[in-house]
């Protein structure tokens, strides 16, 4: 009655974990590594940390590891973009993951890997939780992304991603880390991370997404994001480095272009949202200059055409992009 | 709260079912694994594909020609004597793209048949699956739990029209 299933293979998944002043972190992520048995090689980058994450000084070794395992250190901060670039590189292993040192791996990504091949597909999405959902004594990601899943009505441990539900999946917050790519995918496409300081995700999310001819999804609850409120990572900085998000931006609305009207409306919705999400992180002194860059931005890439089927799927979002365009900095209308 | 000898049949069936990675038709009456079986009604013309994901228990797909009496999923407990137990209890987590309820129930085998004592609650599979905890008292409050019986089950009582279900897991403890 049943169909025979073959035995799991040896392990075939390098892990790239760009690391910023945070061995704690990254020792206890290599701890969980350890314990996983489904990575292959881990290749680890750090930027420049004031200490260097050497994992080696951790007592880290390959056989420790039960993987394979490549430290480089950049000579100055560059951010996890390009640790990320500079991670991957090094990468053998047939899939890959980006990983951060502070977030974690679920039981449930094990059972993942055991099922996931290792070619036929681009790149896996699956579920994950935010610590603050679960600190709430929740079980998922933010509001926001759980409506985007629950929309896109994908469902089961693994299962082919439909084309008609990738402009609805693509919306969810653009992390690096909840997706295992086939190494050959990402290099055959030319997919890397933008090298900027924040934000360096969304274009190896978006063009991901846009790129693939198979992508494969996943309800498993697979990681953890941990995001500790007021701390340094990144999702907590609100500098000037922020307004360089329009270089990862301006490429992917170049290819959304491209890619058809239907990825129009959940491009607009991306950006706005981003965009309020930055301005509420960035400092005040940042925000005439931010405003400035978002109307350049849309107005670049949002034509006639564009901005019509936005207003007529959804008339509050063109008014938000219509208020944006308006608006002029105080030096130019004063 | 400890788990008794007796819930660990069946705990041993969902941990067989756990480790698998099977999939194929569902069979009436034939077991997926021992002690965990489909039993569909006659008429009603089920049928489906189950499969069972590393660390999941079942993903289900069911169809019925007909509108079905019932369709269940029998798991076999083993727990004849409940003498000395205070509650039988169940934990389950299940997900439905569209929302369904499942109804389970302990079932004891009688001299004649059977009697099925059902749970206070249904369980609720939603797309984002959530944990249901429910439990029976065995202080002999429940006129059809007999106290003892030549065998028991769990009953999962699943909808009788076509749906997917999937079973992420299920606990089964007595104490």
């Amino acid at each position: 009655m049943t169909d025979a299933v073959p035995d799991s293979p040896a392990p075939d998944l390098a892990v790239v974990i760009p690391v910023w002043n945070d061995a704690e972190g990254l020792n206890r992520l290599l701890e969980q590594i350890s314990q996983l048995d489904a990575v292959s090689q881990v290749v680890i980058v750090d930027d420049a940390s004031d200490t260097p994450a050497d994992p080696a000084t951790m007592g880290w070794t390959a056989d420790r590891l039960g993987a394979d395992l490549i430290f480089a250190r950049n000579a100055q901060q560059r951010g996890a973009g390009y640790a990320r670039n500079r991670g991957l590189k090094k990468v053998t292993a047939n899939r890959v993951i980006f990983f951060d040192s502070d977030d974690r791996f679920t039981p449930e990504f094990a059972y993942l890997m055991a099922e996931l091949p290792r070619d036929g597909f681009d790149f896996c999405v699956f579920a994950h939780a935010d610590s603050r959902i679960a600190q709430a004594g929740g079980w998922g990601p933010l509001a926001g992304d759980d409506r985007l899943w629950e929309r896109a009505g994908v469902f089961g441990a693994l299962s082919e991603l439909p084309a008609e539900k990738v402009p609805e999946l693509i919306q969810i917050s653009a992390y690096p880390w909840n997706k295992v790519y086939r190494t050959g995918f990402l290099r055959e496409a030319g997919i890397c991370c933008t090298e900027i300081m924040v934000h360096n995700d969304i274009e190896l999310h978006w063009l991901g997404f846009l790129r693939a001819q198979r992508i494969l999804v996943s309800d498993r609850v697979a990681a953890i994001h941990v995001v500790q409120r007021n701390g340094t990572r990144l999702t907590n900085r609100s500098g000037a480095e922020r307004l360089e998000m329009f270089r990862a931006l301006d490429p992917v609305a170049k290819e959304i272009a491209k890619a058809g009207p239907i990825f129009t409306v959940p491009f607009a919705k991306f950006v706005m949202a981003l965009f309020h999400w930055a301005l509420g992180q960035l400092a005040p002194q940042h925000h005439e200059s931010f405003k400035t860059k978002i109307r350049t931005f849309l107005a670049r890439h949002l034509d006639a055409e564009a901005f019509s089927r936005i207003a007529a799927a959804e008339p509050d979002l063109a008014e938000r992009i219509n208020a944006h365009l308006a608006w002029q900095p105080c030096e130019m209308t004063a | 709260m400890t788990e008794t000898l007796p819930a660990a049949l069946a705990q041993q069936s969902l941990e067989m079912l756990r480790a698998s990675t099977a999939s194929g038709k569902i069979a009436p009456e034939a077991e997926i694994v021992p002690g965990v079986r489909f039993v569909p009604d006659p008429d009603a013309g089920m049928r489906g594909r189950f499969s069972s994901p590393a660390g999941r228990l079942l993903e289900l797909e069911i169809t019925h020609e007909r509108p079905a009496r019932w369709c269940g999923l029998h798991i076999r407990l083993g727990m004849e004597e409940l003498f000395g137990l205070g509650v039988v209890g169940l934990a389950a987590r299940f997900g439905a793209p569209r929302a369904l309820a499942v109804a389970p129930c302990l079932r004891s085998g009688t001299g004649t048949g059977f009697s099925d004592c059902f749970f206070q609650k249904q369980v609720a599979a939603l797309p984002r699956p959530l944990m249901h905890l429910d439990a029976l008292e065995t202080d002999g409050r429940h006129e059809t739990l007999p106290s003892t019986a030549p065998w028991r089950e769990i009953v999962l009582f699943l909808p009788t029209n076509s749906f997917r279900l999937d079973l992420h897991d299920l606990r089964i403890f007595a104490a």
